[in-house]
């Protein structure tokens, strides 16, 4: 009953101690290498929805990245005309009196609106000069690297606008191509030039108030506390305002993305539940011949424990290939390719124009998450049949 | 042999992807870092007061799926059918949509404003 086993059998039987898992991972992998096709259609079917998920998390990472620095590059108090229910412009004058207050460290009034350029759409963005940053002087425009290259225009060229009236400008700088998904196909000239276009005098879209000192502004909502008087003075205007704290905007972000980011969740995990059918199939139900390589393992000694701990290797194996290769494809897709394909399901607007950097920012936790996801769908498709053609009677398998 | 010996090239190719992508992501952690630093991007936030929150190149459709704070609720749901039903794409595919239920506060008309913008009580 003690005879040496045969040089074949007993190469690929587990040794005692710690060898006895690494045979059994050894083994695992022959298990998946002997079925080539079933090792390829496993992990086409797992990669082809890993890969999408994880390219959408890295954009919904990406572009709350960019949010978040928009949020923080910008004002404590964001002010708005109001009428019926929507936001109008405001007057001018109330930069002017806003400036005259101690407790506003910084006042930009601004006008962001839109207008075509022949068939494209541009965002144009007028700044006032007294609001402490740069802006273009008056007759020059500021062009986004998407817009400038719809447009065929470079440094220097000329660039009529037309809306309630016509101006001409000169092209003085082209943004970077990584200034930003905002930048992209954004204008930006000096207020009066935006007002002449838009024929609004003294008006302004917006009014920023920085009532902060940058350094001293806690987490990204800021203390909004010291502008209280200043709200308290608008209110004195007598003009319908609508005011925006930093809070406020910080609660856009927080709620906007996290909203589309559990729905993007729960639809994955749809996807993710409608390829449990295919992994059932192509991962070991259906195969009389795995049940024939179980029932043999059992017949030269193996435990049920063993060929389950071999079933749970494998699973992982799977797994690790899918996920890792996904994370790749996913990264390749999106900063080699420009997410050619993908990135415009994503975000709206960049089907408008050549591609910029899309905005993503790839974590370890997508990778994980799609780690975990893999192993509960191998695990249901391997774990479940290999437990039943394990506990089996092995001779009647093999007959 | 033959199946051992493709079963360890296998687990070195599996070896290989992990590694490739913790360099991946060595990468992609020292790229948020430099860009948190010195991007042209933070440049024209500051100039701009910071604008796009949102998962939208450009404001086609609303400005509030562009930046919220320019307009908390979507165009498109008062244009063309007010009321009616919202033909805005920008509340299918970007991984953001930006909720449409927070109340704004507004200031109300007390008082009178003159020409130069100072107050003037009534």
């Amino acid at each position: 009953m003690n005879q040496p086993l045969p040089d074949s059998i007993d190469a690929e039987l587990p040794r005692p101690g710690g060898w006895a898992h690494l045979a059994l991972l050894i083994l695992a992998i022959e298990n998946t290498v002997r079925h080539p096709l079933r090792l390829f259609v496993t992990l086409a079917c797992l990669i082809a929805v890993v890969t999408p998920f994880t390219v959408g998390l890295a954009i919904l990472q990406g572009v709350k990245h960019e949010a978040l620095q928009a949020l923080d590059a910008g004002p404590d108090l964001f002010i708005t005309g109001y009428e019926q229910g929507r936001n109008i412009s405001m007057p001018q004058a109330v930069a002017r009196h806003v400036r005259t207050l101690h407790q506003a460290v910084r006042v930009q009034g601004r006008i962001v609106g839109r207008t075509n350029v022949g068939p494209h759409l541009i965002t144009l963005v007028g700044l006032d000069p007294e609001g402490g940053e740069p802006v273009p002087s008056r007759g020059n425009v500021w062009l986004g690297f998407s817009m400038a290259q719809s447009l065929q225009v470079k440094e220097g060229d000329t660039l009529i606008l037309e809306d309630m009236s016509q101006i001409t400008l000169n092209v003085d700088k082209i943004l970077q191509k990584n200034a930003g998904l905002a930048a992209a196909r954004m204008g930006i000239v000096r207020l009066s030039d935006a007002q002449e276009l838009f024929a609004t005098p003294d008006r302004l879209s917006d009014l920023q108030i920085w009532v902060n000192d940058p350094l001293d502004r806690q987490g990204p909502a800021g203390n909004s506390e010291p502008g209280l008087p200043i709200a308290f003075q608008l209110r004195l205007t007598g003009i319908p305002l609508r005011i925006q704290t930093r809070k406020l905007a910080s609660d856009y972000v927080n709620r906007g993305f996290g909203l589309k980011g559990g729905t993007f969740y729960a639809l994955f995990l749809v996807a993710f539940a409608l390829v449990i059918p295919a992994l059932l199939v192509t991962s070991g139900f259906g195969l009389s011949v795995r049940r024939k390589e179980i029932a043999l393992m059992k017949a030269i000694g193996f435990s049920v424990l063993d060929i389950l701990e071999m079933a749970f290797f494998e699973v992982i194996y799977l797994s690790m290939m899918a996920s890792t290769a996904s994370f790749a494809f996913a990264w390749a897709w999106i900063r080699i390719f420009e997410g050619a394909g993908v990135a415009p399901f994503f975000i709206a607007g960049l089907e408008l124009g050549p591609n910029i950097p899309v905005p993503a920012i790839f974590q370890p936790l997508p990778l994980f998450v799609s780690i975990g996801l893999s192993l509960v769908l191998l695990s249901t498709g391997v774990m479940s049949t290999t437990f039943q053609a394990a506990t089996s009677d092995p001779t009647e398998d093999l007959r | 042999m033959g199946r051992e010996k493709e079963a360890k090239a296998h687990l070195a190719a599996l070896g290989c992807l992990i590694v490739l992508v913790a360099g991946i992501l060595a990468g992609e952690a020292r790229r948020v870092v430099i860009l948190q630093d010195t991007n042209p991007m933070r440049q024209i936030q500051g100039a701009v007061g910071g604008l796009g929150l949102g998962a939208s190149a450009s404001p086609t459709w609303a400005f509030n799926a562009f930046d919220p704070r320019l307009e908390p609720h979507c165009e498109a749901g008062i244009w063309p059918l007010a009321g009616g039903p919202c033909y805005s794409p920008d509340h299918v595919g970007p991984v953001s949509d930006f909720p449409q239920d927070i109340q704004v506060p507004v200031s109300k008309p007390d008082f009178a404003i003159d020409g130069d913008g100072s107050p003037e009580t009534p």
